[in-house]
């Protein structure tokens, strides 16, 4: 108003100072303690590091969540989800997975420059002669001289394997390569004689040829080699890392060092920039990162067209990671819904599922333009029954129970239909999973009541007590839904008139029972594969595999069985393997050690703005080839999630009511 | 007062050092170092594997004392473990072998960010809001806020959570889900809502306890005298009965403020803050004992500091009180040092001696017909039922005898004329005539036995799995239901209604036999050290001091974690920490009545101890473990979901509210979302709880007219 009155001119500059000043007034209040309250805000996520790229376009963050904390990032020795999470972002294996070749999986040379070759010795050995490829750096690090990465070299390799054999790191596949392996077991059982183990010694079975050339020597033929060296055990290591962070203090006021095991240096395409334990991991980009770019070929087709545009294209393709650490499902699903997590699930990670009921989505959440997509496991779930137990030995007994066990149903209800029916040992995408296979074994109540009359119990009697027959089963108590499976698997199997106690353990408990073979129907029994190979699920039924040695927790024993394992374990995929795997199929079927249940599948959500370029179950969400569209998002957030005030209002109008009626009630009482 | 801080602080370490027994065994004799290795490695769990676990921490040299040639005696976990504690070195963590040190300072900051604001804005809420009661008092206003209050204690915590976040996160859109940040103050406002939670679970309790003390304030001559010299009625609260009340609070808050460090499990947990009760919560899920095994003894570190304080505070705030030999204030008390040094000394000594006999004895107990004997007897739903049945037999006989007593004649009256008691009882009559329509069981077909409440509901089909409140179909797929039902059907297709009625009977046998296995035993207890006095009081408050000064649900997880879960470990665990409060209790009020005429009177006729403990001082107690009794029943229901949802709960197929609201976890992240389950269990629990309240609250009106 004054502004009017005193002309054009003066009005501009009134106006442009009170903006300033308001401007002032507002970057103030928002500096201040109160601020909060009034500007609040339901973004959970931290600051990003940086706005805009180099070139000027928008910083690309990643926002998704872990369920827990690593147990440890040594890559020598975690062996659990999260770690391999993490290591799958900032470590590069020998080998790995390609992302969108699923079915079957195919592996591709990440350090190395081409697969390994392998030639066959004379002896029984065989030699793997791998390349790396020149010109790959480590990150940037304290540890090296002047913080610059150093080159990878074949020598690191050699030290990494060393770490292997070394008792004090306790590498959870050793057992497994120990057999294989030359040189191994000598180095482990003289460092566990002199209690120290000597990184000046060299390992038999690497052999460093030159600077980046080194060739694996294994005892006897091994082909599942390759697998493991696509995970994280097999990676090089600088040797200067490990020396350098030995987690003590070194000097007077210089910080203590973190502990390797805390602090891996490696080459991906990622490196941890913060990490707060139970709180959050942020990793950033490594500029430097050329060991693998977006794959140029095996574009699903009904997304090949949108995935084009990302072919041969420098990885990562987003510029950070951020990672609360969130262990309740609903708060995960609360924030998914407000569109702060770029999908509710990375593929293996159980605890993101999220179940619909009838595959779809809530329109409100469709309007959104939020989409299901399924995922599902390289995992077998399976019922052991108990092959020593003098009662299940009967196989014809255990082929009842089998065929009462109604596998559909425990889908439809507790997986709600989104988890496939198992009909065999292998899951599907891994060779030796047979396609349109019928399982002889799977629920038929009628066949199933003749096969346990025939058992030498009919109608489930036991004729020697005139009573049911009493099986015992043995579970794993952990949550409601353990033991609503529990339930409906007493279910199944007392239709056959047999009476089942169900015994809760608890986790180690049940471990031991295992272990001991104290126990006669184990349902909740499965594996999950290490490598696409069937040797990694065939081998769970041979009899040197018995506890301890290994998982037979059926304790199968059938020498055939066991002879034909043998030979196809060594074979390379063909008609001659796959038939191999029939034949080993259809003797489990006959002798029925075990009842197929369901293969772990499930729903996740996926935002507009991060559509996913692959669904690879082999890889752990494989961090470089995601991608984001920040911009799409950053609207999103802002029209998903707007304030409502008016409730406010009513909180006031009801503590003003309450005190006027103090106060009236007040002088009540005073007069 | 400096002697008195001196025997005080002295005191502490005798009950450190039951604390460290107590948790020593737990963790080490109950579940073998092996069974837990085995917990934790999990997949790589080969006997070498388990071998290097427990060798790396220490955990392969003997329990208690080393007899191989070479090594020192005292070279064994229970000699390391001890020394450990008691120069406060926490040692690693079992999974990850870091520091435990470290962490426990990292933790504390996010867990104090989030408890101590919450704390004191509690504390401030609830005594405006009691102050405001007092206010408005014997008002409808003041009854329906005392109701409010009860509402509010009934109310399953978890709903809070869930409430919380649905509305105010994600409905109204004002605060965050869950988050944590306090590098900048913008971080702040993921306070707000864990803070309100935490307020609001508490509130319902602090603000009915501090109206009490106002209230009993307001009675004083003081008062009495300045009204009558015309001082007006808010002035007189805020200047007078405040002020003195305050005194009062000091007892009740202070205590509990170190306390406040360790967080809390279930908020921490839901609004992701990297506190304490975040890392507990995890290192029960990953089996971590020594986390498990620091924090107990953290926590009775903290509680004591706590009560040290409390007793300096009370000195301060009230001139009156001088904190010296004969003096006995709250909390602290005449302690004969050497009792409980020879106590102890006695015990390890005897342990050293005894153990391989007594663990001889407890591996052949363990295997042993008899051990499974006791094991299906309390598992047997038949003796459970008896046992229950029993002990309100056992009610229901003295408060026949007792109704004689003048008391009890005047109580009775008084309650007749409580419409709002009168409901409430007839409510858990309610509650407990469906337990027994459950509880009752009839012979069905093929030798088995139903329940009537099974055969009555028998006309309700089980479906094949979920589907809403009057529903048609299924919810996953369009095949028509084959019976209507009232609050849906669960998982495995059962009728949610039916399912929380059946629940009715595992909640009462949890309450009954809780109550059945710790009121007898802390009132004998509190009878004993309160009528004895000397040693017996000083042993007896030893043993209280200790298992209180463990944060009960930590004893509670612990207890049932190393025992497994059943019934037996349940109600075992439950009794274990309940019976310090009715103890308490039952102590004070006999020191009291021991005081009276009629004792002496009794100790003058040449009347045995035995007489006059049973025929005059228990009567005159027993409205006390009456009032107990039924407040206490409450607590143990809520106490059993809350378990329940810790993964510590009851064994499979036992209906409870408890597993219901725990399976709602899962339930609630569907799409649509299963709420009936949740609303089915929370509700029926909600009823009783409520009731069980409101009518202890009505016995104690009715007993103690003056605390209204």
């Amino acid at each position: 108003m004054r502004g009017k009155a005193k002309g054009e001119g003066r009005k501009a500059m009134v106006q442009t100072s009170f903006a300033r000043f308001i401007r002032l007034a507002a970057s103030a209040f928002r500096l201040s303690p109160f601020a909060f309250f009034f500007a609040c805000d339901t973004n959970p996520h931290p600051a990003p590091t940086r706005t805009t790229r180099d070139d000027g376009t928008p910083w690309r963050v990643r926002y998704s969540y872990l369920a827990d904390d690593p147990r440890g990032l040594d890559p020598q020795h975690a062996y659990d989800q999260m770690a391999h999470r993490i290591h799958e972002a900032i470590l590069d294996n020998l080998l790995e997975y390609h992302p969108l070749k699923t079915d079957p999986f195919e592996l591709i040379p990440a350090l190395l420059a081409a697969l390994p070759e392998r030639t066959q010795n004379a002896d029984g050995s065989v030699d793997y002669l791998c390349r790396l490829k020149p010109g790959i750096r480590y990150h940037h690090d304290a540890c090296f001289p002047g913080g610059k990465g150093r080159e990878v070299v074949a020598e690191d390799v050699h030290f990494a394997w060393l770490r292997m054999s070394d008792p004090k790191v306790e590498c959870p596949i050793y057992s497994t390569l120990e057999p294989v392996v030359a040189g191994m077991h000598e180095l482990y059982e003289a460092a566990k004689k002199s209690g120290r183990f000597d990184y000046t010694a060299r390992l038999a079975g690497l052999e460093v040829v030159d600077a980046h050339t080194f060739k694996i020597r294994l005892k006897s033929a091994y082909p599942q080699i390759v697998y493991w060296l696509a995970m994280p055990f097999t990676t090089p290591v600088p040797r200067e890392a490990v020396e350098y962070y030995d987690g003590k203090k070194h000097g007077g006021d210089a910080e203590q060092r973190a502990e390797f095991n805390w602090h891996p240096v490696g080459t991906g395409a990622f490196q941890i920039a913060e990490y707060e334990e139970a709180h959050r991991f942020r990793l950033v980009r490594n500029p430097d990162y050329h060991t693998v770019a977006f794959p140029t070929d095996s574009f699903p087709p009904e997304k090949a067209e949108w995935l084009k545009q990302f072919a041969g294209k420098q990885l990562p393709m987003v510029d950070e990671i951020e990672w609360p650490i969130l262990r309740e499902v609903q708060t995960m699903w609360q924030l998914a819904r407000q569109g702060y997590f770029d999908g509710t699930a990375v593929a293996k990670d159980s605890f993101g599922r999220i179940v619909t009921t009838n595959g779809g989505i809530s329109p409100d959440l469709q309007a959104r333009g939020m989409t299901l997509e399924k995922d599902t496991e390289l995992s077998t779930f399976f019922i052991s029954f108990n092959c020593a137990d003098p009662v299940l030995a009967n196989a014809k007994l255990r082929k009842a129970l089998a065929c009462a066990y109604n596998a559909q149903g425990y889908c439809d209800i507790f997986k709600n239909g989104v988890a496939p029916v198992a009909t065999q040992l292998v899951p599907p995408g891994i060779f030796g999973h047979l396609k349109d296979w019928v399982n002889p074994n799977a629920y038929d109540l009628d066949r199933a009541k003749k096969l346990i009359a025939e058992a030498g119990y009919p109608n489930g009697i036991d004729p020697k007590t005139g009573q049911p027959l009493e099986l015992t089963m043995d579970v794993t108590a952990t949550g409601s839904e353990e033991r609503q499976t529990a339930e409906y698997e007493q279910r199944c199997f007392e239709a056959l008139g047999v009476k089942i106690t169900v015994r809760e353990n608890t986790f180690a408990k049940m471990l031991d029972k295992e272990e001991k073979g104290q126990f006669q129907i184990a349902p909740s029994t499965g594996w999950g594969a290490d490598y696409p190979d069937p040797e990694n699920y065939f081998f769970l039924f041979y009899s040197k595999n018995i506890p301890p040695a290994g998982k037979n927790d059926s304790r199968y024993v059938n020498p055939e069985y066991d002879k034909v394992f043998e030979q196809m374990a060594l074979m390379d995929n063909g008609p001659e393997r796959l038939a191999l795997c029939k034949r080993l199929l259809e003797m489990l079927n006959e002798d029925c050690p075990c009842a197929f249940n369901f293969h772990k599948a499930y729903y996740v959500v996926v935002q507009p703005w991060a559509r996913r370029t692959h669904a690879n179950m082999m890889l752990e969400g494989g961090p470089k080839y995601l991608q984001v569209d920040p911009l799409m998002r950053a609207r999103a957030w802002h029209e998903w999630n707007r304030p409502v005030y008016w409730p406010l209002a009513l909180l006031v109008l009801a503590v003003i009511g309450g005190i006027i009626y103090a106060v009236r009630w007040n002088r009540r009482l005073n007069a | 007062m400096l002697s008195y801080l001196v025997r005080r602080f002295l005191y502490v370490p005798l009950i450190l050092l039951g604390v460290m027994l107590l948790t020593f065994v737990l963790s080490f004799v109950v579940q073998s170092p092996e069974e837990r290795a085995r917990a934790v490695l999990d997949k790589k769990a080969t006997p070498e594997a388990i071998r290097n676990y427990l060798h790396t921490r220490g955990y392969d040299k003997p329990l208690l004392v080393n007899h191989e040639p070479g090594a020192s005696w005292h070279d064994s976990i229970f000699f390391n473990e001890m020394t450990n504690l008691a120069c406060l070195r926490l040692g690693k963590s079992d999974i990850t072998g870091e520091p435990l040190a470290d962490k426990f300072l990292a933790g504390a900051g996010p867990s104090l960010a989030i408890t101590l604001p919450a704390a004191l804005l509690g504390l401030f809420l609830a005594v405006s809001l009691a102050l405001y009661l007092v206010l408005v008092r014997y008002s409808a206003l003041d009854r329906a806020g005392t109701v409010g209050c009860v509402v509010l204690m009934s109310i399953v915590p978890m709903l809070y959570i869930f409430g919380g976040q649905k509305l105010l996160a994600t409905g109204l859109n004002w605060f965050p889900v869950s988050g944590y940040d306090l590098t900048q103050w913008s971080g702040l406002r993921f306070l707000v809502l864990p803070i309100m939670v935490f307020c609001i679970v508490n509130l319902g309790d602090e603000t009915r306890l501090y109206r009490t003390v106002f209230l009993e304030e307001i009675a004083q001559d003081y008062v009495r005298t300045a009204r009558a010299k015309g001082v007006d009625n808010l002035r007189l609260l805020f200047t007078h009965v405040l002020k003195n009340g305050l005194i009062s609070l000091i007892t009740l808050v202070v205590a509990h403020l170190p306390l406040l460090v360790l967080g809390s499990l279930l908020i921490e947990n839901y609004f992701s803050i990297p506190g304490l009760g975040n890392l507990l919560a995890s290192a029960l899920q990953s089996g971590d004992f020594a986390v498990v095994r620091a924090s107990v003894f953290l926590g009775a570190v903290l509680y004591q500091a706590g009560l040290i304080a409390t007793d300096i505070c009370y000195a301060l705030a009230d001139p009156r009180i001088r904190l010296g030999d004969d003096t006995e204030v709250v909390t602290g008390k005449r302690v004969s040092l050497w009792v409980i040094v020879a106590g102890c000394g006695a015990l390890v000594g005897g342990l050293w001696w005894a153990w391989p006999v007594l663990m001889r004895a407890v591996a052949a107990f363990r295997a042993s017909s008899i051990a499974a004997f006791f094991e299906r007897l309390f598992g047997n739903m038949w003796f459970q039922d008896f046992l229950v049945v029993a002990g309100f037999a056992v009610v229901a006989v003295f408060l026949y005898v007792n109704s004689r007593n003048e008391v009890w004649q005047r109580a009775l009256t008084r309650l007749r004329r409580d419409r709002v008691g009168l409901i409430a009882g007839a409510v858990i009559c309610a509650y407990l005539f469906v337990g027994a329509l459950e509880a009752i069981q009839l012979r069905g077909g093929r030798g088995s036995t139903e329940s009537i409440l099974r055969k009555l509901t028998a006309g309700i089909p089980v479906e094949e799995t979920y589907s809403a409140p009057f529903a048609k179909t299924l919810l996953t797929k369009p095949t028509a239901l084959k019976g209507t039902h009232l609050l849906g059907t669960d998982a495995l297709g059962k009728d949610v209604f039916v399912e929380a009625l059946r629940a009715c009977r595992t909640a009462l046998i949890i309450g009954g036999l809780t109550s059945a296995l710790y009121i007898p035993f802390g009132t004998m207890l509190g009878l004993a050290a309160g009528y004895f006095r000397r040693r017996t009081d000083e042993v007896i408050t030893y043993l209280y001091s200790v298992v209180v000064s463990v944060p009960s649900i930590l004893l509670l997880v612990a207890i049932i974690s190393s025992l497994g879960k059943s019934f037996a470990s349940m109600t075992g665990a439950l009794a274990f920490t309940g019976w310090v409060g009715i103890c308490r209790l039952v102590r004070g009020e006999t020191m009291r009545q021991t005081g009276r005429q009629y004792v002496a009177a009794a100790q003058a006729l040449g009347q045995s101890q035995w007489r006059i403990l049973t025929r005059h001082l228990l009567p005159n107690v027993l409205h006390l473990v009456f009032i107990t009794f039924v407040l206490g029943f409450s607590n143990l229901v809520l106490a059993e979901v809350i378990l329940s949802y810790l993964g510590v709960g009851l064994p499979v197929g036992t209906p409870s509210w408890g597993a219901m609201i725990d399976a709602a976890r899962s339930e609630l992240v569907r799409e649509p979302v299963i709420w009936w389950n949740l609303a089915a269990a929370s509700g029926t629990l909600f009823g009783l709880v409520l009731a069980l309240n409101l009518f202890g609250d009505a016995l104690r009106r009715a007993f103690d007219p003056k605390r209204g």
